[in-house]
């Protein structure tokens, strides 16, 4: 779509109807963007706060500018997202929003700063997000600062039921914490209790495997 | 995506961290000391003769070269070399290669700090000393002081390693390119490293701290007034 035209709510309908065979209206716009969240219960119960809490501000161009925006972070299509998101600013601040746009600053443009700034506001949108507290464990290692990953990565661990993949979500961080003892710490009999753990819960999760052979073989 | 950026035959992920590899050089080498120079560093020399006759001393060739200039810009030349705003014109060193530009308003622990105190100085002077997130955890006096002869050798080697690991490899996005620099950046960092008989960090930061004493000790003798 091309910055230099102005599009209405009929243009995104028709928009929504060609490429999605979806018949948005006024009356079942929140319902289309829940079913959007079909598998993602935690992400469903966020959004049907969001609505029901900012009912009175949205109507059915923010509906059918959010849809778009779903559509276009789903396929990784970053032009399309930027080009909605900037439409959807005049709207409440929304969790999914913030943390499309943590994860396309970090893994497309590589804007670490910008992109923690992002996981941070999607946090306080959205409290206790082990997703969100993942993202912000991987972008502090990055930025050298490995206490603060340390303790975003336990706190991914302990909210990861919240989360969409509890046990991979909780797996992955606990994996991070036990290369964190090893690397900062060097505390090499902590990080293998936690491999261990890891391992417990699932005996084939290669990279515990990986990281307790490679410790086994350093120590 | 492929060597988007070469200095000479090393692999960087970006522009910007060739630039950057290039200014971390020639900050170092203004804390060298030098024979040329009756022993004392570029900074010094430069404070006490009040202009950049310095670095035509000891690099000769520079003369009407354009690298001249980003000497000149990095040299001690005005007052503001000793203001705590100065910290966020430096380049932060190897640990801070792949970082973007850092300006103060990203400074959230000065924010705070600020907040908290009435006393501007009094907050200046917790946040020097505080392990900054913006830096990869230099405290902004030890950003301020910046690297010597170890970190450049440091930091040479890193690339060296950098390039023989990434060198050929095709990545599709600036992110995931500067990601797996990072990653590398921090592995390398808290390993055993032979040139400086530590792990990297340590090695930069005890080095760090021994240019800023001296730096804190020349500008007391010259009665200059400093933020850090």
């Amino acid at each position: 779509m091309s910055k230099s035209i102005k599009y209405t709510t009929k243009d995104y309908q028709k928009t929504i109807l060609e490429k999605y065979q979806i018949a948005i209206t006024e009356e079942n716009y929140k319902k289309c963007i829940l079913k959007e969240m079909d598998g993602k219960e935690s992400l469903k119960g966020y959004f049907n706060e969001y609505m029901e809490k900012n009912n009175a501000e949205l109507d059915l161009e923010w509906g059918c500018l959010m849809y778009l925006f779903i559509k276009s972070a789903e396929k990784k299509d970053v032009t399309s997202v930027e080009e909605f998101y900037k439409k959807l600013k005049s709207y409440p601040e929304n969790y999914f929003i913030e943390y499309t746009l943590g994860d396309i600053n970090l893994m497309y443009y590589g804007n670490i700063f910008e992109s923690k700034d992002r996981f941070k506001k999607a946090l306080e949108l959205k409290e206790d997000d082990s997703n969100c507290y993942y993202a912000l464990g991987f972008i502090y290692n990055l930025l050298g600062v490995f206490h603060k990953s340390l303790e975003c990565f336990n706190k991914a661990v302990y909210y990861s039921e919240n989360s969409e993949n509890p046990k991979e979500l909780k797996l992955k961080s606990l994996h991070n914490v036990a290369v964190y003892y090893i690397t900062v710490e060097n505390d090499y009999d902590r990080a293998e209790k936690i491999l261990n753990d890891i391992l417990e819960e699932d005996p084939n999760y290669d990279r515990a495997l990986a990281t307790l052979r490679a410790l086994k073989g350093d120590a | 995506m492929e060597n988007q950026a070469k200095e000479k035959s090393v692999w960087l992920p970006n522009q910007l961290s060739a630039v950057k590899l290039f200014l971390d050089q020639v900050e170092f080498s203004i804390n060298e000391s030098y024979e040329q120079l009756d022993g004392k560093t570029l900074y010094e020399y430069t404070i006490i003769h009040n202009d950049n006759s310095g670095i035509l001393k000891i690099l000769p060739e520079l003369k009407n070269s354009p690298i001249l200039e980003e000497y000149n810009r990095m040299l001690p030349l005005d007052k503001t070399e000793f203001l705590y705003q100065s910290a966020y014109k430096k380049t932060g060193g190897v640990l801070n290669l792949f970082h973007g530009e850092i300006n103060e308003s990203m400074d959230s622990e000065l924010k705070e700090l600020f907040r908290k105190n009435e006393d501007k100085n009094k907050a200046i002077k917790i946040w020097k000393d505080t392990k900054s997130e913006l830096w990869s955890s230099l405290s902004p006096k030890l950003v301020w002081a910046g690297g010597g002869k170890l970190e450049k050798e440091l930091l040479l080697q890193f690339c060296g390693k950098l390039t023989d690991m990434m060198q050929g490899k095709k990545f599709h996005t600036q992110g995931s390119a500067i990601i797996k620099s990072m990653e590398y950046l921090r592995a390398w960092q808290l390993a055993y490293d032979e040139i400086c008989s530590d792990n990297p960090m340590n090695a930069i930061i005890k080095e760090r701290e021994e240019i800023y004493n001296r730096k804190i000790k020349f500008l007391k003798e010259m009665n200059i007034e400093c933020d850090f």
